[in-house]
């Protein structure tokens, strides 16, 4: 008995260091759903990881990050028919010392990081075009949904490129300004060749079903 | 050659490109630096106590604001109390209900948890609590301006730094990159500049290989295109003027050649020809006085006699020439009046020669009886080519001096000699079908060269103009 009570104490323990040892999920778009909101074709996303170690730590850091969720409905042909684009920008006030979620100008305040981490994992809904729009399409639709993770907002890096390579000082000749543009272009250029992507695709849905749906 | 414009091409490369490697090491050096300053983690500490002080500040401020939102708060307010505008109560600096603040919206729709911490929403403190009626009253206070300009440059300088930081493989590369950029196009125009510098530099040297390699196999028309100025210019010029020398003295061994190979073949036959001429004529004429009767046999042997003998003597006269052709002797110039020359030939040739005046005093080195001799020959061919052309026999006669050389000017007013044929007039075999041998032109010319001269030829429908150019001094023009 006491045999069998060591054994079942180190398979804890080797699981418990796997669990230790293996990485962190990466933060990924693991669930899409259509649904209607008010005459609107809209969808639910799930989300998992997020924010994410690479995220967290620049947040910690009191450097604005963002994720990029994009959501794309495609025909059957898989012909993008329309999409939309939500920023949630990510923060964590140094001062105050809470998280916040900046989404189309409305500010969520945070207090800690599993309240962040509910939120993420359930990000508001997303309206994407009027079910009108879509009545005569007889064809079964899908929505595509891709993640995209910036550890260092769009906004920020604009005010990094200002740092390095800004055009406001007054005793830059047009040599350096010239040069500037460059190192802007090339900062710009590698913002999105950092940043992961994750995607997940719908279920197969019709325009009629949309009254019956209900968020998952 | 291929390989010096690929050395040149290498070289300037290099020259290109090994500056960059030092060059790049130090930019990539400033450059890490420069992104990575020593002093950034003490720059940080001190930030970041800065920001803990401005914790501290606002965390004595929310309590200042909690015990002001415990005098302000009735359990009985509800959110239609007339002191509560839509729900809201702002407070003033000192806690105080201030009904004229101008709340941003953000704070009007703000929802911090009820009865809990106060949380600040656009640089105001909110915090909730709930109404007698079940709704929820917000109290708000403005933070202190300056208070919130110092933490925001705090957290800014933290955010911007760690940005930095965070980023600074791309900010690294973003530097690199332009420079890069510039550095390819700089490559890009130096190796331009350096392949047509190179072809430029070589092309001349190829030419002048290629040139060099005709001239040994025997090709002296091989020229190079000189290019203007500068050294390969003056040894492309070098190398033409010697290609032109070694053809000159080419055509001129060849001409001697066959000059001597002439003399040779002459000395024999004016040899093999003269020793039986004396006895053929004596045999003749013993054998028409031996036939002392007056008859028909003895006027035809008179007859043969005549013919003989002047066969005899036009043969004598052939190899007379050719005597005079094979022992051109060595000339022996001296002192001589060129007038005294001039007056002799025309008393020699009378109206059929026109001659110039010439200064009295006029004297040159010379050998009189050498350059008589050439002077008659080219008079003698120019009434010749007169007498051909159906016209008056004249011949023109000058003598001048011309660059330090003495000059005598023969022209006639012949037919003239076709252009083909004047490069070679003074051959031995060449003739113009004048009559004699061909062998007067040689002739002058023989005696031209032992005087160290030139001879040039003009030659037209016109007639035919010859300048004989002699130096003052034949032996040091012989030695040249």
């Amino acid at each position: 008995m006491a045999a069998r009570g060591g054994i079942l104490a180190i398979l804890v323990f080797i699981c418990s260091c796997a669990a230790a040892a293996a990485p962190a999920a990466e933060p990924a778009v693991t669930a899409i759903s259509p649904l209607r909101d008010n005459g609107h074709l809209a969808c639910r996303i799930l989300t998992s990881g997020l924010p994410g170690e690479r995220l967290l730590s620049s947040m910690r850091s009191g450097i604005v990050s963002a994720v990029d969720l994009e959501v794309d409905v495609l025909d059957a042909h898989d012909r993008r028919v329309a999409s939309a684009l939500v920023t949630f920008q990510l923060a964590f006030d140094l001062w105050d010392e809470i998280f916040s979620v900046r989404v189309e100008g409305r500010e969520h305040r945070l207090d800690d990081l599993a309240a962040l981490r509910a939120w993420l994992a359930r990000p508001p809904e997303i309206r994407l075009l009027p079910v009108a729009d879509l009545r005569l399409m007889d064809e079964p639709l899908v929505l595509r949904g891709s993640l995209t993770l910036h550890p260092i907002a769009p906004r920020d890096r604009l005010r990094v490129q200002d740092v390095i390579a800004g055009t406001g000082a007054e005793d830059r000749n047009e040599a350096t300004v010239s040069f500037g543009k460059l190192i802007r272009f090339f900062y710009r250029d590698q913002d999105k060749a950092n940043d992961p992507t994750s995607a997940v695709r719908s279920r197969p849905f019709a325009v009629e079903e949309l009254s019956h749906a209900v968020a998952p | 050659m291929q390989s010096l414009r690929s050395r040149l091409l290498i070289l300037v490369l290099l020259a290109t490109l090994l500056p960059a490697v030092p060059l790049s090491y130090a930019v990539r050096t400033l450059l890490d630096h420069s992104l990575n300053p020593a002093t950034r983690d003490q720059s940080l500490l001190g930030l970041e106590a800065g920001l803990e002080e401005s914790r501290q500040a606002l965390h004595l401020r929310k309590e200042t604001f909690l015990a002001a939102v415990s005098q302000a708060w009735r359990p009985q307010m509800t959110v239609i109390d007339p002191l509560v505008e839509s729900g809201l109560v702002p407070l003033d600096a000192d806690g105080h209900r201030d009904a004229d603040a101008v709340v941003p919206d953000a704070v009007r729709t703000a929802s911090p948890p009820v009865d809990g911490e106060p949380r600040r929403f656009d640089d105001w403190l909110v915090t909730a609590r709930r109404a007698a009626d079940g709704g929820t009253v917000l109290f708000a206070q403005p933070l202190p301006a300056d208070m919130v300009a110092r933490a925001d440059e705090i957290t800014g300088a933290i955010s911007l730094l760690n940005s930095l930081r965070l980023d600074s493989g791309a900010v690294r590369r973003s530097f690199v990159l332009p420079f890069l950029v510039a550095y390819v196009l700089t490559f890009g125009v130096t190796l331009t500049i350096a392949l047509w510098a190179a072809r430029r530099t070589a092309r001349p040297l190829e030419d002048l290989a290629a040139g060099a390699r005709r001239v040994g196999e025997g090709d002296l028309d091989a020229r190079v295109a000189a290019p203007t100025g500068g050294e390969i210019g003056d040894l492309a010029a070098a190398f033409n003027a010697m290609v032109e020398r070694l053809a000159r003295q080419r055509r001129d061994l060849a001409r001697l050649e066959k000059m001597a190979a002439w003399r040779n073949m002459a000395r024999v036959l004016a040899h093999e020809i003269k020793n039986p001429l004396t006895p053929i004529l004596l045999a003749v004429q013993e054998t028409r006085r031996s036939y002392s009767n007056d008859d028909a046999h003895a006027r035809a042997l008179s007859d043969c006699e005549t013919i003989v003998t002047e066969e005899v003597e036009g043969l004598r006269d052939l190899v007379r020439s050719f005597s005079d052709f094979a022992r051109m002797p060595q000339p022996e110039p001296a002192d001589e009046p060129v007038g005294a020359l001039i007056e002799d030939l025309g008393r020699l040739y009378g109206d059929r020669l026109n001659t110039a005046d010439v200064p009295v005093d006029l004297h040159w080195i010379f050998d009189a009886a050498q350059i008589r001799r050439a002077l008659v020959n080219l008079i003698d061919n120019g009434l010749t080519a007169c007498r051909r052309a159906d016209r008056q026999e004249s011949v023109q006669l000058e003598a001048a001096l011309v660059d330090d050389a003495l000059t005598w000017t023969v022209a006639d007013r012949g037919d003239g000699i076709p252009a083909e044929h004047l490069d070679r007039v003074f051959e031995p075999d060449f003739t113009s079908g004048g009559g004699g041998m061909g062998l007067g032109l040689p002739i002058v010319a023989g005696i031209v060269e032992g005087h160290g001269g030139r001879i040039d030829i003009s030659s037209g429908p016109e007639g035919t103009r010859f300048v004989l150019s002699l130096p003052r001094d034949p032996e040091k023009e012989n030695l040249r």
